[in-house]
């Protein structure tokens, strides 16, 4: 899976899903996540811009899932720009979003993500509380 | 000549290995597949992942500076408006 930025952005909001957030990483910090998970480089950086100077603790917290091998980084290689650009128009995305695009269709993944405007493009894209309901029903 | 030396005989045997081997794509992503190291996973407990949850004491600490008003998912598409 491929994680969007706004999953984990949302965990610092008041806003209704900021606890099934908070359920689904601390899912991926316990180790109960088997498959391969993955967050990309631009959406990396976007969540440390809009979060490092508020509340540097949350973004540690991130950064150590990282650091500690639960959550892998995907950094796009400039083939991927090129395509992201190529696509972007035809799919009605833009280019934040051809980016995750192309990095989950490169990892043959899907995206963990609240946007909607995935919707216009033919990738597979389910919210945290999806994961934990399969979660909860495989076990 | 050569003196014959009794016992069993000893020959060398030299395994080869080949060059190339063909197979199926599938097949051959399987096998990547299965020589990935495996995580050791935990039985997913949704109240274990409750109890004590790290994460629920960031919730609304970024609402002080974007507000109530705007949606994370929007927030996200604008964040590069928010970088200095």
């Amino acid at each position: 899976m491929l994680i969007d930025s706004n999953i984990i952005v949302e965990i610092g909001r008041k806003q209704n899903k900021n606890r099934v957030c908070g359920d689904f990483l601390n899912s991926i910090k316990e180790g109960m996540i088997s498959e391969e998970i993955f967050v990309t480089q631009f959406a990396l950086h976007a969540i440390e811009a809009l979060v490092s100077d508020i509340d540097s603790n949350l973004i540690k917290d991130f950064l150590l899932l990282i650091h500690q091998g639960f959550i892998k980084t995907y950094n796009s290689k400039t083939e991927d720009d090129l395509m992201a650009m190529a696509v972007k128009k035809d799919l009605k995305l833009d280019f934040d979003d051809a980016i995750q695009f192309i990095a989950a269709n490169k990892l043959q993944t899907y995206l963990v993500t609240y946007d909607k405007d995935f919707s216009h493009a033919s990738l597979q894209t389910k919210t945290p509380e999806e994961v934990l309901d399969e979660l909860a029903k495989a076990s | 000549m050569d003196t014959v030396r009794g016992g069993t005989p000893q020959v060398i045997i030299h395994k080869s290995q080949p060059g190339i081997i063909v197979m199926r794509i599938d097949d051959l992503k399987k096998l990547q597949e299965e020589s990935k190291p495996k995580k050791k996973v935990r039985k997913f407990n949704l109240e274990e992942i409750r109890k004590n949850n790290p994460f629920y004491k960031y919730a609304g600490c970024l609402d002080k500076v974007y507000g109530t008003e705007i949606s994370t998912v929007e927030l996200c598409k604008r964040w590069a408006e928010y970088v200095d």
